[in-house]
């Protein structure tokens, strides 16, 4: 079954990389199924993409069945994909 | 919240009295001299349903609890602060113009806690009010112009000293149902495609001038408003193509109007100070520093376009390794990057009022401002150096879709050669655009005029203080 994975995006006031592009490269993984975030929703994780190291998203209003994954440079998100299988 | 659709829906549902060059304006939605300026105001709706941006466009209402537009709410914190400057840098980078809608945001927040020390100190029941308007433009996420500048007449008098009294707004009645307002307001940002308008004063007043201390909301298009729309450097050129305007989509500044009050009936449910002149300088202080907070914010989005279009047009001229070019882009990052160190300091440094909102630090809010009306001009400077003489001498865009001179234009215009000379063209009247006449003017006085600035950052200062530091290290007894 694949893991329910919530996407959250901080603001994006100035980033440093293509946010968007690094939530494609987790939704195309297999196995993760990468959905909007919504709070009405439960998903197995969020994963929080920010745009720079300032990281201002209250990342503790996110969080599914396992705590939230975070990412904020485009080097992370090899470790991310791998953090979110390991939930499964 | 509305969407963008919505919102440009309501304004069709509005009937503001609108003239433009000679000629009366029946749709701002649909004339090409106002359309521009409604989709940059749109971008603030659009972007609070986009998950890439929501998380700076939406907050929770602290009178309601419910998900509502940034736009229409009161600071609850620092970090509110902070996201406001965030938001405002996000969108300027997407529109390339003011989006209008930051004065009205200021105006409530400004409102919202001078109505609180009014009632405290003289019984009134303005705070009230006030909530229940908010409520109401936060259920309807409803597009507020904030309403602060009189024409002022001759600047070296007061209001009531003026020999034309309606030069500042004034109450001329007071009535059981409400009160009666007359006069005008100059320079006001995004007023035809706003829902309405809250006015304010725009200077301190002594007991003299008790009729010029109002506060009130009044709808655009309420029986006696007149709006007459400002003329904006090269602003026909939309009219006749999309190349040669810059910036088509959005056009430059904020539509500015002057709006005429003539014996405007205002009910006591939207009155928010009547006669108080003793609060008027403060809360005008109040109003500036929350507005002079946001140019670290939006202009420094803007200067991350004209940054960019600047590197760009390195690149499109053939020189982008050139190092004096690499030094000139660095000190402009560095110029739009020190704008923004200070919005966010001025909201770091921001407090918590007897209201239960938040306020900016005075000191560093007018430090942004008064960096704006100097940085912004000598980024525009670097952005005509790099950029190079072409931006003003380029041929109309009728020339360049005729095909007997698109063909010489093609040929001559072209520096390199991977780059369509068309790309070119269009880089060149985008920094046009955004680097000269109003787009300049808006930058020196929007929000206040430098010397405002300097005035506010002197009394700010506490000068003694530093004084002492240095006669202290200099063994300097007294």
């Amino acid at each position: 079954m694949d893991i329910r994975v919530g996407l959250k995006y901080c603001g994006g006031c100035n980033p440093g990389y293509d946010r968007k592009e690094i939530a494609d490269i987790v939704a195309k993984q297999p196995g993760i199924n990468l959905l909007p975030y919504n709070e009405n929703e439960i998903f197995d994780t969020v994963l929080i993409i920010c745009g720079c190291s300032a990281d201002c998203i209250n990342t503790a209003k996110y969080r599914g069945r396992h705590e939230a994954v975070l990412i904020n440079s485009p080097e992370q998100v090899h470790e991310a994909i791998k953090h979110i299988r390991a939930l499964r | 919240m509305k969407t963008k659709e919505q919102y440009i829906e309501s304004l069709r549902q509005l009937h503001p009295v609108v003239y433009c060059n000679g000629e009366k304006i029946e749709s701002v939605v649909d004339h090409p001299m106002t359309r521009p300026h409604v989709n940059s105001a749109a971008m603030t709706y659009e972007l609070a349903y986009d998950p890439e941006y929501e998380d700076l466009m939406t907050t929770t209402s602290h009178l309601t609890g419910k998900k509502i537009n940034r736009f229409t709410s009161i600071h609850q914190s620092t970090e509110d602060l902070i996201k406001k400057v965030k938001m405002l840098r996000m969108i300027g980078q997407k529109t390339g113009t003011c989006f209008q809608r930051c004065v009205g945001f200021d105006a409530m927040n400004s409102t919202f806690i001078t109505t609180y020390k009014v009632d405290r100190e003289c019984g009134t029941d303005y705070h009230e009010r006030f909530k229940k308007y908010l409520e109401y433009v936060q259920e309807n996420d409803l597009m507020i112009a904030g309403s602060m500048t009189d024409p002022k007449g001759d600047r070296s008098k007061k209001p009531g000293q003026q020999e034309d009294p309606d030069l500042y707004v004034h109450i001329v009645e007071k009535r059981e149902d409400g009160i009666v307002v007359r006069g005008a307001k100059a320079h006001q940002t995004g007023m035809v495609n706003s829902h309405e308008m809250l006015i304010l004063p725009t200077t301190n007043l002594g007991e003299e001038d008790k009729d010029y201390a109002v506060a009130a909301a009044i709808p655009v298009d309420a029986p006696g408003v007149v709006h007459i729309f400002g003329r904006q450097t090269n602003d026909q050129r939309r009219l006749t193509g999309d190349i040669d305007t810059g910036n088509s989509e959005y056009a430059i500044v904020g539509g500015e109007t002057l709006t005429i009050l003539n014996d405007v009936f205002v009910p006591w449910d939207r009155v928010f100070m009547c006669g108080e002149y003793k609060y008027a300088q403060e809360y005008v202080e109040t109003f500036a520093a929350y507005h002079r907070q946001n140019y670290g914010g939006c202009k420094v989005g803007l200067a991350d376009v004209i940054i960019g279009a600047t590197a760009a047009m390195a690149e499109f001229n053939g020189v982008p390794k050139a190092s004096h070019i690499k030094d000139k882009l660095i000190d402009m990052i560095n110029m739009a990057e020190t704008m923004y160190n200070c919005s966010i300091a001025c909201s770091c440094e921001g407090c918590k009022t007897p209201a239960g909102s938040y306020y900016v630090n005075t000191l560093l809010a007018n430090t942004v401002k008064l960096n704006c009306t100097k940085y912004m001009y000598e980024i525009s400077r670097l952005a005509h150096d790099i950029a190079g003489g072409f931006i003003a001498t380029l041929p109309y865009e009728a020339d360049y879709k005729d095909p007997v001179t698109r063909e010489y234009i093609d040929k001559y215009l072209k520096a390199n050669p991977e780059v369509p000379t068309e790309h070119r063209i269009r880089l060149a009247r985008l920094i046009e655009n955004m680097t000269g006449g109003t787009a300049l003017a808006e930058s020196m006085h929007g929000a206040g005029s430098p010397q405002a600035m300097k005035v506010m950052i002197y009394r700010e200062s506490n000068m003694e203080h530093k004084k002492k530091l240095a006669k202290k290290l200099a063994k300097i007894d007294k």
